[in-house]
């Protein structure tokens, strides 16, 4: 009992979670060069900081992307694992954080919020969602979920002077506290019918007895889900959404929209599969044969998840319609995107699951996209958002519009985009699996949703300008990654095949996790 | 017949009873603090001493420090809770959340008793190393995270209040 020998070894550790390794050390080494800097002109430094952030997060990409593994160094002590479903959604994460640190530093500039906690905060934000995606264990998922959440709360209260900001954030951080406290309960269930907090490991126990049948294990599934929902915000789900997004820097709203929906997707996958059906069956591994009795449990969360992906689609896409602030509407657009993702994971089949993969990633380049160009078009925060200002501006900024004509066009999900790839795969994953009823009204709901992002393009170029707007400095880290996520887009939608396949590998790993 | 339980737990509920009923707003708080310090002995009658230390130290030391604290700021010398308690509508919705929740416990309990059945607990359940033990080896990661999840609540608890910064 007293000795405490530790069960891994740090290169193991390096292995495993080198990625979270370095992200942790950027967010340190931050804070001192923060202190370092600070004698500097200011806007200078926050340049500095946002480069740094970037860099801090290309290289942890490169050292997940890039480091082989075998198979039996995936997993350290059955808290993390490195399989390539986790890789590809921690690929996501970083990728709409580097976008997000370039893009921040013209967004603190145009606001002059000159102060350098928001990359430190960024960094710890990215840090958190990765290492939830990572885990295999309920009560890391937990705490990783809140080292995200806190980060995120702050992140969205940044703008110290706005109400708005203000208002929004403390909704996002009781609502968010609700939804985490479901969480935690369903791992304290878990735990108390199971006696371990490891997926895998609870996927082994319930299938092996009588514990399936158990009313127990049902509400510990719901809790959890629910816990989950929140941060995936769907209908019912969505309530602090619309202030939230509103509310926050258009930059964090870009964040919150997709690194940390695609980490609560991500993890939202793992616990599903891994726990509640046969997946680990087919990695071919005997003690892990008898997981086939979980298909049982499909009865509960099916329907379920049937619902909920209605209700999201509908929701979403006719609330959008009649907003009048292009923020709200993108907002409201994030939902709907949510809902026709949960499509995907309710055919539970490796269609599905590499569509919802392609999607996130597809969701990340064109949403951060459409938020880079709003924060530009609007100057200075929530000065020119409506649809109003947008009139005619295709004239006076010829290039922004375009881009954000080109990202509305693809979350409409009109070829030759990501965005029609995306929704294809989603949808014919869901028709494979007969769910003809479901795919037939998602795909009238896409049509709703084309006429609210094509009204926007209709405002920018075919109706005369009814006030002077005047967009924000374009500097060269914004250009770069609006370039960048236009140039993803396009050829995403022209040659998909690349990024499907690694999605299709991606979603096989996670057979793997044990 | 338990003489150690019954005693805690007539004192706790006496306790908390005189929480809700007294006129001033300290004397509530000090039923507060005995409810607290009875609960602790109740967890050490359950083989659960770190539970205990930690009753005592976070709800009895510093929550209840927090709310004499916003008593002290919030509440004039000489304020009574009286007119507050005379509300009717407080009284009626205070009752049916008190019912609810009896509804809630009796059913949570029942349904626990028929899942978890009587056990012999393990050697050194409970014991204040065991936990140190387990938090130090099994769970040094999760011990680890949490180190940073304080970092950044205290990063943006700094940027959130601080005026000028």
């Amino acid at each position: 009992m007293s000795d405490l020998g530790f069960s891994f070894s740090l290169s193991q550790l390096w292995q495993v979670a080198g990625g979270q390794i370095i992200l942790l050390i950027a967010g340190l080494l931050l804070i001192f060069v923060d202190l370092w800097l600070s004698t500097d002109e200011k806007p200078d430094h926050v340049a500095t900081m946002g480069w740094l952030t970037a860099l801090s997060f290309l290289v942890a990409l490169k050292y997940m992307i890039c480091t082989g593994r075998t198979i039996n160094e995936i997993v350290l002590v059955d808290v993390f694992s490195t399989e390539k479903f986790s890789i590809f959604v921690s690929a996501i994460v970083l990728v709409a954080g580097i976008f997000a640190s370039l893009m921040s530093i013209g967004y603190l500039r145009n606001n002059k919020l000159v102060r350098s906690e928001y990359f430190i905060l960024l960094v710890f934000a990215v840090y958190g969602t990765i290492a939830m995606v990572q885990s295999v264990d309920l009560l890391m998922m937990f705490i990783a979920l809140e080292v995200m959440s806190m980060s995120v709360y702050v992140l969205a209260a940044y703008l110290k002077n706005d109400r708005k900001s203000q208002e929004g954030a403390l909704k996002y951080f009781l609502l968010g506290s609700f939804g985490s406290a479901f969480f935690l309960f369903g791992v304290a269930l878990m735990y108390g019918l199971t006696g371990t907090v490891n997926i895998t490991k609870i996927a082994q126990i319930l299938s092996a007895g009588p514990l399936l049948e158990n009313p127990g294990v049902l509400i510990a599934m719901a809790m959890l889900m629910s816990g989950l929902f929140f941060k995936m915000a769907l209908v019912p789900f969505h309530m602090w959404t619309p202030d939230v997004y509103e509310g926050s820097p258009a930059i964090i709203t870009g964040f919150m929209a997709t690194a940390v929906k695609a980490g609560a997707f991500g993890i939202f996958i793992k616990l599903l599969y891994v726990t509640f059906t046969p997946i680990l069956a087919h990695s071919g591994q005997p003690e892990f044969q008898s997981t086939v009795n979980l298909a049982a449990l499909a009865v509960y969360w099916k329907p379920l998840l049937w619902w909920l992906a209605l209700i999201t689609m509908f929701v979403g896409n006719l609330v959008a319609v009649s907003q009048q602030n292009v923020k709200r509407m993108l907002a409201y657009s994030s939902i709907a995107h949510a809902g026709y993702m949960v499509l995907g994971i309710l055919a539970a089949n490796d269609e599905g699951r590499m569509g919802v993969l392609f999607y996130l990633f597809a969701y990340t380049l064109m949403n951060m996209g459409a938020f880079g160009v709003l924060y530009l078009l609007d100057g200075q925060e929530g000065k020119a958002q409506t649809l109003d200002d947008y009139k005619g501006l295709g004239f006076k900024y010829p290039a922004l519009s375009f881009l954000m004509a080109l990202f509305l066009v693809s979350m409409a999900g009109l070829p030759p985009t990501a965005g029609f790839i995306g929704k294809f795969y989603l949808f014919a994953a869901a028709i494979k699996e007969g769910y003809f009823v479901l795919a037939a009204l998602g795909i009238m709901t896409c049509v709703i949703g084309a006429y609210y992002y094509l009204r926007v393009i209709w405002m920018l170029y075919m109706v005369e300008p009814s006030r002077e707007v005047v967009a924000g400095r374009v500097g060269v880290p914004s250009m770069i990654a609006l370039i960048a996520a236009a140039l993803g887009i396009m050829y995403l939608g022209i040659l998909p095949e690349g990024l499907a396949q690694v999605a299709n590998a991606a979603q096989q790993g996670l057979a793997m996790v044990f | 017949m338990d003489l150690y339980f019954w005693v805690f737990a007539s004192m706790s509920v006496l306790a908390g009873l005189f929480t809700i009923a007294a006129r001033d707003a300290l004397p509530s708080a000090m039923g507060l603090l005995t409810v607290f310090i009875a609960l602790a002995g109740l967890y050490l009658h359950l083989h659960a001493p770190l539970i205990a230390i930690f009753q005592v130290a976070i709800y009895a030391g510093a929550i209840l420090i927090l709310v004499v604290f916003v008593i002290m700021l919030l509440m004039a010398p000489g304020e009574r809770l009286a007119a507050i308690q005379a509300n009717v509508s407080y009284r009626g919705a205070g009752a049916l959340l008190g019912l609810c929740l009896i509804g809630l416990i009796a059913v949570g309990t029942k349904g626990v008793s028929e899942i978890v059945s009587m056990k012999a607990l393990p050697e050194g359940f409970g014991n204040p190393s065991m936990f140190g033990d387990l938090l130090f080896r099994d769970f040094l990661l999760h011990f680890e995270v949490v180190s940073v999840l304080l970092l950044v609540a205290l990063i943006g608890g700094i940027y959130l209040c601080k005026k000028k910064l």
